[in-house]
Parts: C-alpha cells; structure tokens; sequence
C-alpha cells in the first residue's frame, strides 16, 4: 500500500549520492500535523521523490481536507 | 510502513505504560492486521502477545513479512481462547469497526483473568451542532457499554489530535473519494484512550 | 457576527417573502406557484397547489373575487393576471380522484350551524382534522346561497362534485334543521361553530353596539367559550366574497382545534388575514400586455389561452443583487441565505467550515448595497468574516498567500522608493502610482511624473510602495495596519505632502483609513491642470467601465469624462456605471481565491458593450485584457500609447514582479542619476509558452525557479529519470515546496516543467531543507 501507484515506480537516480531511489518511509507535515507516507527516497543523503500528479492529486485533497477544519 | 492506526506504535507506547503489564504476561490483540502491536508487544516488551484478526489477507501479509509471528484468523465475537486465560487484551481502533462491541466485550470480559486489563484506543462521537453518525459511540456510550460487562474504567484520555495525521496517511494512500470522506465530513470524530480492568465481584 | 446582527441582516433581504398575490388571499393560496406550473406545462401540479389551500376547488375558482390581484404588480402596468381563471383552468385539466388525509378519530363533537361556505369550509377542515362533525342545515341541500348564483357561473354539477368529499370523512348533516336555540347543542357537543344568527336573548353573549354578537376578529371567539361565530353572520360584505367565508371557516376550525386542546386561541395567529408584501418588484421596463380573453367564458381558458396569460406573470421576487452579481449567482442562493451560512460558519468551533469559499470569493465592491431595497452590503459581510477568520485562526494559510507574498515584493527594497524631486529638498506633492500600474505599464508611471514635475511647483515626490489592500482585503487587519502606518511615516518623511494616487483603491484607502492625509486623485488632478501635449490616435467611441473601490466617488467619475472629452473623445455610458459600477475581479483578490467566479465577472463585463472600454485602475485594464477585450487605461490615451498591435497584453505574475524591480532601477538610474546594485541573479532561463502557461496557472514565479535551480546546482541535491536528461530538484524558500524538471545547457537552463505543493517534507534529522 503505497501513496504510488505501480506506474510511478520508475529508476530515478539520487545525482549526489549516485545511488537508485528506493521506497522508504517519509514524514510530511502541514498545519501543526505530521504524518507518514511511504515515498521514493535515497536512502543516503534522504532526497525524497515526488512525482507531479501525487502533488496536484492527493496532496492537494489532503491541504483541503486539513484547512477547512 | 503506514500507521495502521491514529497515533501509530507511539500511542500504543503510552497505553502499554498505562497498564503497567509485567513481561511474560499474555497480551491478546484484538483486531491485530498485519501483526505490527503484536510484534512490538514480544520485541519491545518482552510480553507473550498473541493476534487475532477476522481477515486472512491481512494476515498473511503480516506473515510475509514476520514469518511466524503468532496471529489467528478469529472473529471479535468469538475468541478461540478459554476463560481467564488473559491478562491483558488491547483493542486499537479495531471495536468501532466490529458488528457488536457489546458481544466482542462479552467475550473479552471471559478470557480475561481476575484484574485483567482491556486497553482500548478507538473513534468517537464529539457532541456539537453539526450532526452525528450513528457508528460513532459518545463517550457517554463507550463508557456506559464497558460498565454494562463488567469493566471499570481506570483512565480515560482524549487524543483527538492524532486524526488529522491519521486522516492525511489515509488520503495519500487512497485519495480522497476512495475513503468516501465528502459524507462523513458532517461530524468531526474524535479519538480517545481507554484502560478498564475487570471488575472482580467486590467491585460490582 | 452576533445573534441580533445576524438577525438584523437577515430581514434585510427580502427575498422568500411571498408576492402580494399570496399575501393579499385570506387563505394564502400559493398562486406564483400555480402560475409558474402553468408555464412550466404542469397544470396538475397547479391543481395540488390549489386544492391544498381550497376545500371546494371546483366551486371557489369560478365565483372566486380575487382579492388577489389586488397584490398583483401587473396592475400597475396594466392589469392584473386573471388569477382564478388559471386556477379553473388547472381544475378543468385535474380528472384524478383528489386524495384526501384524514387523521384519526378524536372523541370531540363539534356541531356546525349552517352549510354556506364558512360553514361547510369548517365542517371540512374538522372533519379531517379527525373531529366527530355535526352539520345543521335548514334548507335540504349543502351550499346556502351558493344556489343564487347563475348556473352559467357555477354550474350545478360542479356544486355537486365538490361537495362529494363530504362522505370522505364522519360528518353527520342535519338537513331541514332550522336551529335557533343553542343550549341542546351545547349539552351534546363540545364546540360549536355558528354562521346563522342567533337569538341573543340565551346566553347573553356579549353584543356590538349595532346589536350583533361580539366576535373576536382574531379567533371568532365569542364571550361564551364554547361557541364560536363567522360567516355571513359577522358581516354583509364578507357575504359577497365567498374566498373570504373561506377564510372564516378556516380560521373558525383553526380556533375549536386549539379550544378543544386548551391552546391558545390568539397566539401566532399574524399570518392568518391579508397583508401587504414585503418584496418591491420594479416594474422597469416592462411592456404593457393585455389580459388574455378566454374564447369561450362558460368554459374557461383553452391551454393556448392559459400559457399565454400565465407567461404574463413576473412571477414577482426580489433577486435584484443576484441579477447583477456572478459571485451571488454562483452559490446558487441569496444573501439571506449567505447570511446565515456565514454566521453558522464562524460559529463552528471544530468542524467542516463549509462557506469559507463563499466569504473568500466576494469582490467586496458593495454593488448589492446599491440595488437592495434592503441596502444589505454582502461585501461588508465577507470583509468582516474575513477578518474573524484571521483573529481566531481559521484562514485556511494557501488562501491569500500568493497575494500576500506579492504585498510583500511591493514593501520590500527591490521596489521600495521615497525621493524628493531632483533638485528639492521638500514635496509639496507626492505621486503615489500604486503597485499594480508600475507592474502593469511602468512606461506610464516615469512620464507621468515627469509630466507632474514640470506642472506643478513646489516640488513633486515619489514614492513607490502599496497601500495595502491586500491585508485588508484578506482580512489581516494586523499586517494592513502596520503597512498603513508604514506608508504614513513615509508620507511624513517627505514633509507630508499632499498625495496625488493614480489607483482608485490606494484612494479609497486612504481616505477612509488616513482622513488627515490631503489625498486627491491623478484625474481629478489633471482635470484641473490640464493634459500633456500628445496627439492621440483615434478617437474612437469608448465605452466607460468605472472603477469598484470609488463607486460613491462621482467626481472622480465627472473628471473622466472631462478628460475623456477635453481629449476628443466620444464615449458610452455601461447600463451598470458610476455607484452601480461591477468589479472587475480584482477587487476583494477574487480573481486570486476563486478563478472561475472572476472569469464569469470578467467574461459578462466584456459583453456589455461592442465598443472598447477605457477604464481608470490598471488591473481593470488587465483584468478585460486577459479576457481578449480592447481595453485602454486613460493613461494609454493620455499618452498616445493606443496603438493596436501590441495592446492586448496582460502581464503574468513573473513579469509583473520583474516590472516593479525594473521600474525603481529605472528611475532611480534617470531621474536620480543614482545606480542601485543589481542582485547578480543572472541566470539565463528558457521557458516555452506552455510551461510558462503552467507556471501562472499555478502561481510559480521565475524567481521561483531561479532559486530552485541555484539550491540544486550548488548543493547538488538534484535527481534524474534513468535515461532521461532531465534533472530534477526541489526547494522550500518559505511555506511552499517549489519542483522543477529542468535540463542544464551550456547557454542556460530550459525548464521543462514545474509544480508545487504546501506539505512539508521533514527531513529525517529534524531540520528544514
């Protein structure tokens, strides 16, 4: 169960640490809330990966869902 | 990697200090999944936790991922244990989505040694003007049913705070149509913590 | 917003109050709504209408006298609807069986003294209402003097039909029952309702001075508790209108249901009886129709006719602010309604703040003020939930940012200016241009101080800054406040000059917030002082689009046409102008916290008129722009700017900023001769119209993406798609995460895509990225 559907597993590669991103757990926070996702990241520097439809999709629904209360 | 439930393995951190099990003691979780509680409870705590669960998908993820770990396909209302076996049940966020908490209580109240104590983290109702679901118990409610089988209610704590994360996790992972989130939003549920022990004879 | 102003506002609106023609019939028949069936092809929805207020539909809607149309508004036009031959038209088409509620059986017997209307209308309703009803009639048939009447009026058979519901419910008729004493009746039953005279010398009931009973008008109550009075008893005049018997007889069951509960008889009984409406329907412009002829009277309305009649119906409502406003035409309701959505939505202490939308997408311009019979101001409304909204925490922060980030470009340092004319050392004026006209024509801004420099003695300032309308419009008096007072200490820095705007919204500002501030207008201004010396153009017919933030202003809005005028040209006056004037979207950041209401502001603006438009405020001019209207800024005119190629532009957001910068480099560097240093930020981007296109829609500026790229490139913190060129990077200056896809090329960087979100990514070891 992943934040990612199957189409977003791509090969990206962190350019500082030279290694493959792997899925890893991620904390996101907005509004005094934090959060775990699971999200693509290097697993040595922490540079985490998200795609544009995850930004304009779910994240957004989730900005909504915590601004309106 | 998810919460599997508001406030995570750190809210179950907080209830097992509350009830103050000694190691060894044995510790059903009810309404386990995929076997996280259960995990920590033997890691962590060194307690003999056992799982139940009524899904077998779950389940078996659980095992893929511990192999062995001690889970059993069982329904809430009907424990496959016998009476006073148990010194401790833990229920997180699992009674308010079982057919009859009052029939999962019963059963509770008899595989629960004397003293046993049912740590509960679950959804409820918060009275206000904007409605309410039926699915959701007051506190009121949550506290008059755990009376009504024989348990007496030690500590109880609002923890409300841990939903919004909760309900972030649950978007990202299924968006916000999927949960059916538009209707529900009528009433702002609350969550709370609960430590009732078994109410001996003397007690009642 | 508390209870009693809540409720104040509210009344104000009058809208959902009933037209006349309900309020005016005594028994309140819905007839808007019998009409509007009509028209809508649903005369049986027009018969359920009718038959729920109408015992007798089929007598009452041909001998009914229609007090009616003494509320209908077309009877200052020409002549009122003919109500009651609709309804008989919606009779005639009903051939279902009416279905009649009767509620269970009460043991209470009421005795009913005579069958005429009232009467009969009594017996009905307390018959239904489950009572054991008694009917004393002397004659042999039911109806009284509903007989007298001609049988091409009122047909014998429809007297017949009506009065067959009567064995629908337990009612027992004494027919060739003459009663003249009341005392056997009022052994064996519990209430009694009398519309035959009585003799007076039994129960000594109370009399009027001319001799008849004394009946309370309100419940027809006599001064003997059980026995109650109406019909053509209470008066002659009451006889020649049977609706009004009606009304009695309703009015006389309403009283024995509440006597035989021990209720009271008088209270909440005010909207029982006629009254006039609270709506004001203007009769503008409404062409006078004659009242439609039926063919053939005996029969009533053909459809053709009916339609026809009906379609004369306003079908009479208030509306006038929803008519001339798209943000209340698109929540679909009206200010009573907003009202009360707003008040329950900062009421709410935890929950779904369902109308936040509704308050932040208000233009605030106060039109509605102007056409409410009411004067309610929904701008008012919002402006101040706006600000609740802001004190107590609730302003959802993504809301105002942009706009707020903006303000904060224009009080910062790259645009921040405050110089005495060259050559002085003190202003008796200051030219304020406002922020927007310098990140929208800054050209405009450097000559029209020069041309004020070379007018005006005594020194003529400049300051560069914003007012502030930002804060205040979002609601944040804190932060408006602090740029106000901001504003004024540089005012007064310069000798507190007299301040000439060229923006109608600083002008308002001002005045209302700085009244000892001497501020004029830049028209107002150069209407008295004369216009540069340019040719223009053209002097094509324009059409005047005045500004929201001054509708009351009307010499400013005289000044326009001076200038207009004095510049040679003709100009068109917009149906909705001066105080009637419509934002243009910007007002209120409406174009910034609800895009799609601003595009339908914008888009029915533009159509108003074919001709051009010349307007007074810089995002006015944008605003229509944007929308592909010609539209000129007075100072394109002035200046002879207004040429067609190259006219239609709007700037977007990034260059906007990049203006604002380049206008104080600009003069500081020509007017001042002072050389500012330039942030070395000289990054070379290639962006194509689409990205770009992208990048506005979602608010990312250029600077954005400059510090995105400047973060990857020297920390390296950069990522890549196996087999792609493309780079990819993310940056957090303040609130807002910032992703570019870019690829790094050897004479700059093209930027391939970019996006945003407000989460914030927490880096494992705690700090901020």
């Amino acid at each position: 169960m992943s934040a990612l559907t199957e189409k977003q597993a791509v090969d990206i590669v962190c350019l500082k640490c030279g290694i493959k991103l792997t899925l890893g757990k991620t904390t996101l926070q907005y509004l005094g809330t934090t959060f775990p996702v699971e999200l693509y990241k290097c697993s040595q520097c922490g540079l985490v990966y998200i795609p544009e439809e995850l930004a304009n999709g779910k994240m957004q629904q989730v900005e909504a869902s915590m601004e309106d209360k | 990697m998810l919460h599997e439930h508001p406030g995570g393995l750190g809210l179950t951190e907080q209830l097992i200090k509350l009830c103050g099990f000694s190691p060894g003691a044995k510790v059903l979780d009810i309404g386990c999944g995929i076997g996280t509680t259960v995990e920590y409870l033997r890691d962590v705590w060194k307690l003999q936790a056992i799982g139940v669960d009524i899904s077998e998908t779950r389940l078996v993820q659980g095992w893929n991922r511990t192999p062995g770990l001690p889970l059993l396909q069982a329904p809430g209302e009907c424990l496959p244990f016998a009476d006073a076996t148990m010194d401790g049940v833990i229920a997180e966020c699992s009674l308010s989505v079982m057919e009859s908490a009052g029939a999962v209580l019963t059963e509770i109240e008899r595989i629960l040694n004397k003293n046993g104590i049912l740590a509960i983290t679950d959804v409820y109702a918060r009275n206000e003007a904007g409605g309410f679901v039926p699915e959701y118990k007051t506190c009121k409610e949550w506290q008059d049913i755990l009376l009504q089988h024989g348990f007496s209610i030690r500590c109880w704590e609002d923890r409300s705070n841990l939903l919004p994360g909760f309900l972030a996790s649950l978007i990202m992972e299924q968006g916000i149509l999927r949960l059916g989130l538009e209707s529900i939003k009528k009433v702002k549920p609350g969550y709370f913590l609960v430590m009732a022990e078994k109410a001996t004879r003397e007690d009642e | 917003m508390d209870q009693k102003t809540l409720r104040e506002r509210e009344a104000r609106c009058i809208q959902g109050n009933p037209p006349g023609c309900i309020t005016r019939c005594p028994i309140h028949v819905d007839v808007r709504g019998i009409v509007d069936s009509i028209r809508k092809g649903n005369p049986a929805e027009g018969f359920a209408l009718y038959h729920r207020m109408v015992p007798f539909p089929r007598i009452i809607s041909r001998i009914c006298d229609m007090p009616c149309q003494q509320g209908c508004t077309r009877k200052e036009i020409e002549m009122p609807i003919f109500i009651s031959a609709l309804e008989r038209f919606c009779v005639n088409q009903n051939h279902t069986a009416i279905a009649i509620t009767v509620l269970p059986r009460k043991d209470k017997k009421v005795a009913v003294v005579g069958a005429g209307l009232s009467g009969l209308t009594a017996a009905w309703e307390l018959g239904c209402k489950g009572y054991i009803v008694e009917l004393f009639e002397a004659a042999d048939r039911l109806g009284g003097s509903l007989w007298d009447i001609s049988e091409k009026m009122l047909p014998r058979q429809a007297i017949l039909d009506d009065f067959s519901v009567f064995a629908k419910i337990p009612l027992k008729i004494h027919y060739d029952t003459r009663i003249r004493f009341l005392d056997s009746l009022l052994a064996d039953f519990d209430a009694v309702y009398a519309t035959i005279p009585l003799e007076m010398n039994e129960f000594r009931l109370d009399a009027t001075a001319e001799g008849g009973i004394k009946v309370d008008p309100v419940s027809l109550a006599t001064s003997h508790k059980k026995i109650f009075a109406g019909g053509s008893l209470r008066s002659p005049i009451r006889a020649d209108s049977p609706i009004a018997l009606v009304a009695e007889g309703k009015k006389a069951a309403i009283s024995i249901d509440r006597f035989l509960q021990n209720a009271s008889l008088t209270a909440n009984r005010e909207n029982e009886g006629l009254s006039n409406s609270l709506l004001c329907p203007s009769t503008k412009g409404i062409v006078p129709v004659s009242m439609v002829a039926a063919a053939d009277p005996v029969n009533g309305y053909t459809k053709e006719e009916a339609l026809q009649e009906a379609g004369r119906c306003l079908l009479c409502e208030c509306m006038e602010c929803v008519k001339v406003c798209e943000y209340l035409a698109h929540f679909h309701k009206f200010p009573k309604q907003y009202v009360r959505e707003i008040y329950n939505n900062l009421s709410i202490v935890m929950g779904i703040h369902r109308a936040n939308k509704l308050i932040n997408s208000c233009s605030l311009c106060g039109l509605c003020e102007q056409v409410c019979p009411g004067k309610l101001n929904m701008g008012e409304i919002c402006h101040q939930a706006r600000q609740r909204m802001v004190e107590t925490g609730k302003m959802p922060p993504s809301v105002y940012e942009f706009a707020l980030r903006d303000m904060q470009f224009s009080t910062g340092d790259e645009f921040l200016l405050t110089r005495h004319q060259p050559g002085h050392t003190t202003s008796r004026f200051v030219f304020y241009p406002g922020c927007q006209l310098a990140a929208s024509a800054p050209g405009h801004v450097k000559d029209m101080y020069l041309y004020l420099c070379s007018k005006l003695t005594g020194g003529v300032g400049l300051m560069l800054g914003c007012c502030g309308a930002p804060a205040d419009w979002s609601g944040n008096k804190a932060l408006f406040q602090e740029t106000m007072q901001a504003m004024q200490d540089t005012w007064r820095s310069l000798g507190a000059p007299k301040v000439v705007t060229a923006c109608p919204t600083c002008y308002s500002l001002f005045k209302q917030y700085v009244p000892d501030m001497p501020v004029e207008t830049l028209w107002t201004l150069l209407d008295r002082i004369g216009l540069p010396d340019t040719k223009t153009s053209t002097s094509k017919k324009l059409a005047i689009h005045d500004s929201c933030t001054t509708r009351l202003d009307a010499e400013l809005q005289e000044s326009i046409r001076h200038l207009l005028e004095k510049m040679g040209h003709s100009f068109e006056e917009l149906s909705l102008n001066r105080k009637n004037t419509v934002c243009c979207g910007y007002g209120g950041l409406m174009f910034l916290t609800n895009q799609e209401v601003a595009n339908k502001v914008i888009d029915r603006r533009i159509h108003e008129s074919e001709a051009d438009y010349v307007v007074y405020c810089s995002m006015c001019r944008d605003n229509f722009v944007g929308q592909g209207k010609q539209t000129y800024h007075l100072l394109d005119i002035i200046f002879g700017s207004t040429a067609a190629n190259g006219a239609l532009h709007s700037p977007g957001f990034s260059e906007r900023q990049e203006n604002k910068a380049r206008l104080k480099r600009l003069l500081l560097q020509e007017v001042w001769g002072e050389r500012m240093e330039k942030e070395n930020n000289d990054m070379k981007l290639i962006i194509s119209e689409e990205v770009l296109r992208i990048m506005e829609s979602r608010r990312i500026l250029i600077d954005d993406v400059k510090q995105v790229i400047t973060h990857a490139e020297s920390t390296g913190e950069k990522m890549q798609t196996a087999g792609s060129g493309s780079y990819i990077a993310y940056f957090q200056p303040a609130n807002i995460t910032y992703w570019i896809e870019y690829e790094a090329k050897a004479d700059g960087f093209i930027v391939r895509n970019a996006y945003c979100h407000r989460l914030t990514i927490i880096p494992e070891n705690g700090g901020r990225k």
